[in-house]
């Protein structure tokens, strides 16, 4: 894992199975390799902690792994990637949260007697520490890794948390509180066949999937809307592999779309986030074989044909841009043609 | 074998105002590599078993105390008492640097000090009884060596590390229902 880019949604609850009598409880051996998520090469433990207004913790590690474990008490358990938290409190003897590399941690609200047990997956090593809250947000956005350069994780939040405007449309987050939206929008026909989902997608789905998404720190959506205010599609960026990202996942209202450039302007002003914003080298995408009408929409923004794939047993084909030859140019060139019909 | 194989030791205390600190880890002091780990909780008194024919354990109190047992053949003369001071856990000065909020760490050590433990010859064979009261306190136990820890005071908890991967139905750590029965039903191990 690069520990530049793990997340607090990386840090998992571990519960370890248990055996014994209704008052005395072991832990069935976690062994190296098998049951232990990584080599166990160190145990220390935090017993005779004062009070409850003590913090530990209050560092990162470059490489270290470790899972937390509360054998008496309970302790809050804070942690940070540098754009998100996470607060976990640790009552039980029998579950401990896994903390991946690159994770800043705050143990606190201790109780009285309470005892902290740390299993850890490489003996010690100051040079592992970051122990400066400024040095592991620095650490977070090394140019060398997915997170740089400059703060990539950082824009992605701050594309997720605000409103994109653009000529006719802008971008707003995507999240739940257009949910009913989204379900209209993906249970039309003509989404279903070329996103290869052949059912109605209910609420509760829906919800689930937003869920997953709000969790994830490494794409980013948005809902494009009109300059009415009304909803005419969807669209995401996503497969962030530290110079390219894909575009996807894209519905559009046919309805509201109709002799409107809405989607010329969304895949313009996506081609200009990536390569100006985000500063990447490559905008991807996927699309079914036989979505003729929106190969040949790509192809007019000047995309290159780079291969095929299956998903799922269906055929589709790729495509890929690159800077300078982004639908920009293509998007003002269609306003420029249209300009008494839009009124800009 | 003889019951000096097994050793009680001290893991270092790294004294700290916002609470103590013990670590051991593979890095030559401790008595072998760590293959796996467990540990168990108690509310109230019980015992378990344990007996480890191919590789040695780690016991660490982390709470409360422990009593234990360990049952042997050997000679009934003086053979009861704790092994000569060894290097086997003298931990790295890098090591007791952990952390920031530092004091000058207690050494770990082997107790070799201590009034020698209670026996018995049993049966013809020795037992031995030793008790951990500290959160520091750990003990070897060799390889074949069988033993019952119990406990009695309630949030007892301890930690268990041994040298060798064993398929997990091989792991031999049996609880026991209660001390004083289970006691009736002690045997030998092996």
């Amino acid at each position: 894992m690069n520990t530049t880019s793990s997340s607090v949604n990386d840090c998992t609850l571990v519960d370890f199975p248990v055996s014994g009598t209704d008052t005395a409880f072991l832990v069935a051996p976690l062994r190296n390799g098998i049951e232990a998520p990584f080599p166990i090469k160190r145990m220390y433990y935090l017993f005779d902690i004062p009070d409850d207004k003590v913090v530990r913790g209050g560092h990162a590690h470059k490489a270290l792994q470790q899972i937390i474990i509360a054998l008496n008490g309970s302790f809050s358990l804070k942690l940070s990637d540098g754009l998100s938290e996470k607060i976990v409190i640790l009552d039980s003897p029998f579950t401990g949260v896994h903390l991946v590399p690159g994770i800043w941690r705050e143990l606190y609200d201790f109780t009285p007697g309470a005892t902290c047990m740390v299993l850890a997956s490489e003996v010690y090593d100051e040079k592992d520490y970051i122990r400066r809250y400024d040095e592991f947000l620095s650490y977070k956005q090394q140019p060398n890794g997915p997170i740089g350069p400059d703060g990539i994780l950082q824009k992605f939040h701050f594309l997720r948390s605000n409103v994109v405007k653009g000529k006719t449309i802008d971008l707003h987050p995507y999240g739940m509180e257009y949910l009913d939206e989204i379900i209209r929008l993906r249970n039309q026909d003509a989404v279903k066949y070329f996103l290869a989902q052949d059912f109605d997608i209910t609420r509760q789905q829906q919800q689930e999937w937003i869920r997953g998404y709000e969790k994830r720190t490494d794409e980013f959506g948005f809902i494009i809307c009109n300059k009415k205010g009304e909803v005419v599609g969807i669209t995401f960026c996503y497969n962030y592999d530290g110079r390219s990202m894909e575009i996807g996942r894209a519905t559009f209202d046919t309805q509201r779309l109709m002799g409107m450039p809405y989607a010329l302007e969304t895949y313009s002003i996506i081609a200009d986030l990536v390569f100006n914003y985000l500063q990447l080298s490559v905008l991807k995408v996927v699309i079914k074989s036989d979505n003729h009408r929106l190969l040949k929409f790509y192809q007019r923004m000047n995309w290159t044909h780079t291969g095929k794939c299956s998903i799922r047993g269906n055929d589709y084909e790729t495509l890929q841009v690159l800077p300078g030859q982004s639908a920009h140019a293509s998007f003002e060139h269609f306003l420029d043609g249209r300009k008494n019909k839009f009124a800009l | 074998m003889l019951p000096t194989t097994y050793r009680k030791f001290r893991l270092p205390k790294i004294l700290d105002e916002r609470g103590n600190l013990s670590v051991f880890e593979n890095n030559g002091y401790f008595p072998f590599e760590i293959q796996w780990v467990s540990w168990f909780f108690s509310e109230a008194d019980s015992a378990y078993d344990t007996r480890l024919a191919s590789q040695d354990q780690v016991v660490i109190v982390l709470s409360g105390s422990l009593k234990i047992n360990v049952r042997q053949t050997g000679l009934p003369e003086n053979i009861a008492r704790f092994p000569e001071s060894s290097n086997v856990c003298r931990p790295s000065d890098d090591l007791l640097r952990h952390g920031p909020h530092r004091s000058e760490p207690s050494q770990s050590s082997v107790l070799d000090n201590e009034p020698p433990a209670r026996y018995v010859i049993k049966d013809g064979l020795l037992e031995e009884e030793i008790l951990l009261n500290d959160v520091c306190n750990c003990i070897h136990l060799p390889a074949s060596t069988a033993s019952r820890i119990s406990w009695s005071a309630a949030d007892t908890s301890a930690f268990i590390t041994g040298s060798a991967l064993t398929d997990a139905g091989q792991l031999y750590i049996n609880f026991l229902p209660n001390r004083k029965t289970a006691h009736e039903h002690y045997e030998l191990l092996g």
